[in-house]
């Protein structure tokens, strides 16, 4: 029955045109939705089989298919938890019934615990970096935790190397064996002064009095201190003798240092810290410290967060120091085209899409994590309303021939009066 | 993505870069007349999706202009605070000729003092010696108190000093601390480096400074004697000031992190700045005027002191015309501190507290043993004589003066107003050269980091027109999209 066929087989065609243009629908609407990926209706043939009487037409076969991997361009917010991937990977995300899904929609915004959420109402995971770089599962995403940006208290951390680097006047004069501040004395003198400051064990300011000495012809010593211990009048002689002494010896023909390039001194409450002493010198000039830096974070409030590319989330600190505190991984299967789409802008793994494997941002396989960017749809208003225009024509043609089909039927009908 | 939308998002992206820049184009031009402000510079590098990016803004900051001109601050302020204090103690000394001088009062009393030998039987003429004594003491009273007033007011100075410093440091610190911590975005973070600058700047005036830039962006501050003032946490200097100054008792000095920074005795001092000059002028200039004041007070006590006349002299030395708060024992060789504020002519001396006049012809102030004229005779001339040569005579004075040892009264009191002028000038051409020099160099990092309209407007021209063109292209985007539409009806 052809004529019948013909009917069916427009039908089809209209339904499948009907699909496409709600494909269209969708794009459309989502045109403006943040990580939103295109979907797209393939057509295919269905044939039957064929007598060697007529032709029995087939009718055609809808098929969507997602461009999960198509990139959306990056466009500038100005907030710095907005992320935005530029490569491959998905945000790994928890919902609100605790599933673990993966989304490219990266407009997170801290909630009143401090973690991430994005407009979906999705929280974003990563691992904690509170004990060391996190190890972590390859094909799942145990371990994580929802990445918590304001409660974060910085664990302090303490002095452990720094540099010296001053310039001592060659011109100065020796001081006595008996008066070298080494000796802790009352009436200890010295040729110029200077003092670090240097993190504790548990974040406590602790500064050192550094002396340089001149004892003799290109020989100095650099005694430390604690301040703490100063007299009353912040001098000799301190409660209790030096830290470190270290004799450094100079060049007399280009006055650069030729031994005593380090001092160590044990931080009272803190640990060993090593202060380098390269590029000391000494010429016939004014005393003056030309580089004098420690290492160390004192534990003080987190003011604001920066994400990293690699996906490193940082604190800062009102002291000027900044802290990594959460690394965001990300996750990526091995056919993203064929990830299941749901309510949300989030994926989840199917059968053909293959199992997540997880990794961090910048490594192989994995796009970087830009701060202060969303990506943006990838459904273009202009190849949709051309694909409506099309596919609008297309149904028409179809209604056209299924009304051909049934005028012909009525044809068939009215033979017989 | 491509097509329409890609095209219209980098529109808008050249939208955003265009008003980013321009925003900080309006920024340089409106604050073009705040000599704190740096320029800012704002560029755009083209993103990933191919359209433009705004840059973080750069400042156009110069740190080897802004330590010259830290440098030039220190040095301008100090010698300017120095020239004050030193014209307010030249202002008391005056010229030599004019009234109311240590020297012209010794000139006057001297030439008085003649007179009566002329004619030693005229007690008016007496009396108008006495007066001038009268005069010359105190013409030394007043300069001595307004020597002492200038050394309080540097102490108090000091003390004004220590406080601004501690307070600019602590401002520092708030600053410096945000700059280094990447807490800011990148135009809060430019403005805390214009008023980190402006602090410098300030915090310049009082103290010389020397700074070091770390990785981080932090800055450590040093004075120019190498003491840490600033290193992650302020070093605040400790000062006590003194509520009164007496001659001869010296002001504390400034501390910092432990070191004493003012004074002779100091083992890394600073050289420039407000805080030095007034030190200079509380333990060098000022002391050294009183000791000169007060060397010319001991000469004066000393030279018209009355001996034991008689012939077998047993009772010491006693002050005569000129007494002090030690009368009547007569002040050894060496310096009294505070002599010239305390020197006063005995009322014995003077008429017009009920005193005889002719005690400066016939001594004897102390007692009948101290009588000179002990015949009572009207025109006895011995003791005018000798008074007279004393005045004329050489004397040996303290080193502490630094003035010439050997010298007369009058010689020693001009020689006193000589050295003060010669301080006075040399603090004023210093204070010149460095009011200039520091002018030139402002000039100089004007011009390096400043505003330069002439720019600004054309860099808005320039933005303006750039706006408009990425304007036009979302116009033919509507306008395609718009056809599309048509097509669909």
């Amino acid at each position: 029955m052809s004529l019948y066929g013909v009917m069916r087989t427009s039908a089809s065609g209209m339904a499948a045109q009907a699909s496409r243009i709600s494909t269209v629908a969708e794009n459309v609407a989502n045109s403006n939705t943040t990580g939103y990926k295109s979907v797209r209706t393939d057509f295919s043939s269905l044939m039957v089989d064929t007598s060697s009487g007529g032709y029995n037409s087939g009718s055609v076969e809808v098929d969507t298919q997602r461009f999960v991997s198509n990139q959306g361009t990056l466009t500038g917010t100005g907030s710095d938890t907005d992320l935005g991937i530029q490569g491959q990977g998905f945000f790994v995300v928890q919902g609100p019934g605790g599933e673990t899904v993966m989304t490219r929609d990266g407009s997170f915004a801290p909630n009143a615990t401090g973690q991430l959420v994005n407009s979906s109402g999705y929280v974003l995971m990563g691992y904690p970096l509170s004990s060391g770089q996190p190890s972590i599962v390859v094909n799942g995403f145990s371990g994580m935790t929802p990445v918590t940006v304001n409660s974060s208290t910085l664990s302090a951390v303490p002095s452990t190397t720094g540099t010296f680097q001053t310039n001592l006047p060659s011109d100065a004069t020796a001081v006595a064996a008996g008066n070298l501040p080494s000796t802790n004395s009352a009436s200890a003198t010295y040729t110029a002064k200077s003092s670090l400051v240097t993190i504790g064990n548990l974040g406590q300011e602790v500064t050192l009095d550094l002396y340089s000495t001149k004892t003799g012809p290109n020989t100095w010593e650099v005694t430390a201190y604690d301040k703490a211990g100063a007299s009353s009048t912040g001098g000799f002689p301190y409660a209790s003798g030096p830290l470190s002494t270290q004799t450094l010896t100079f060049d007399p023909n280009n006055g650069q240092l030729v031994s005593g390039s380090t001092l160590g001194v044990t931080v009272p409450g803190g640990q060993a810290l090593t202060l380098d002493l390269t590029g000391t010198s000494q010429l016939a000039t004014n005393y003056s410290v030309t580089s004098g830096k420690v290492d160390g974070n004192k534990a003080s409030v987190a003011t604001s967060t920066e994400i990293d590319k690699d996906g490193t989330v940082y604190a800062s600190y009102d002291n000027g120091s900044r802290q990594a505190i959460f690394r965001i991984p990300l996750a990526t299967v091995t056919s993203p085209d064929h990830l299941q789409a749901l309510s949300g802008n989030v994926f989840a793994t199917t059968s053909q899409s293959g199992d997540a494997h997880v990794g961090f941002p910048q490594e192989a396989g994995f796009g970087s994590v830009n701060s202060g960017v969303l990506e943006q749809s990838t459904a273009d208003i202009a190849s949709e309303f051309t694909d409506m225009i099309d596919a609008q024509r297309g149904y028409t043609a179809n209604s056209k021939v299924f009304q051909t089909g049934a005028d012909l039927m009525d044809v068939l009908v009215n033979l017989k009066r | 993505m491509s097509g329409i939308s890609l095209a219209l998002s980098n529109a808008l992206s050249g939208l955003m870069a265009t008003t980013g820049q321009t925003v900080v184009t309006s920024r340089n031009i409106t604050r073009a007349n705040d000599e704190n402000y740096t320029r800012e510079i704002s560029t755009t590098s083209t993103s990933a999706s191919g359209g433009a990016s705004l840059d973080p803004t750069q400042r156009a900051a110069d740190k080897k202009l802004l330590d010259a001109l830290l440098q030039s601050t220190s040095m301008s302020s100090g010698q300017s605070t120095l020239l004050d204090s030193i014209t307010a103690i030249s202002n008391t000394v005056g010229d030599v000729q004019d009234d109311g001088s240590v020297a012209w009062s010794i000139d006057q009393f001297q030439q008085k003092l003649q007179a009566v030998e002329a004619d030693p039987g005229n007690s008016t003429l007496a009396s108008q010696a006495i007066a001038g004594a009268k005069t010359l003491a105190s013409a030394l009273n007043s300069a001595s108190q307004v020597t002492q007033a200038v050394r309080s007011d540097a102490d108090a100075g000091m003390a004004k000093s220590v406080a601004t410093i501690n307070d600019l440091l602590a401002q520092f610190q708030k600053l410096d601390n945000s700059i280094a911590g990447n807490s800011l975005d990148p135009d809060s973070r430019a403005a805390a480096m214009d008023s980190r600058d402006a602090v410098l700047k300030k915090l310049s005036a009082e103290i010389g400074i020397q700074t070091v830039t770390r990785s981080d962006n932090s800055t450590a501050i040093y004075t120019d004697g190498g003491v840490t003032l600033f290193d992650k946490s302020p070093r605040l200097l400790t000062f006590s000031a003194s509520t009164t100054l007496t001659p001869g008792m010296s002001g504390a000095p400034v501390y910092a992190d432990g070191v004493q920074i003012t004074g002779s005795s100091s083992p890394m001092p600073s050289k420039t700045g407000n805080l030095v000059a007034y030190a200079q002028v509380r333990d060098q200039i000022a002391p050294t005027y009183q000791n000169q004041l007060d060397e010319i007070a001991r000469a004066l006590v000393t030279s018209f002191s009355e001996k034991d006349q008689s012939a077998s002299p047993s009772q010491p030395d006693a002050t005569g015309l000129f007494s002090y708060s030690g009368s009547p024992a007569v002040p050894g060789a060496a310096l009294v501190p505070g002599l010239a504020s305390q020197i006063k002519v005995n009322s014995a001396f003077d008429p017009a507290s009920g005193g005889n006049a002719n005690l400066l012809r016939d001594g004897g102030a102390n007692g009948a043993a101290y009588k000179y004229n002990t015949l009572n005779v009207a025109g006895f001339q011995g003791r005018l004589q000798s008074l007279a040569q004393a005045m004329g005579q050489t004397q040996s004075f303290s080193a502490s003066t630094q003035l010439p040892a050997s010298n007369t009264i009058l010689g020693l009191a001009t020689a006193s107003a000589g050295w003060v002028e010669a301080t006075r000038s040399d603090a004023d051409s210093k204070a010149t050269n460095a009011d200039a020099t520091q002018t030139r160099t402002k000039a100089a990092l004007m011009s390096a980091t400043g505003v330069n309209l002439d720019t600004e407007m054309a860099t808005m021209l320039n933005l303006e027109k750039s706006y408009q063109a990425s304007a036009k292209v979302l116009t033919t985007i509507n306008q395609m999209l718009g056809d599309l539409f048509q097509v669909i009806r």
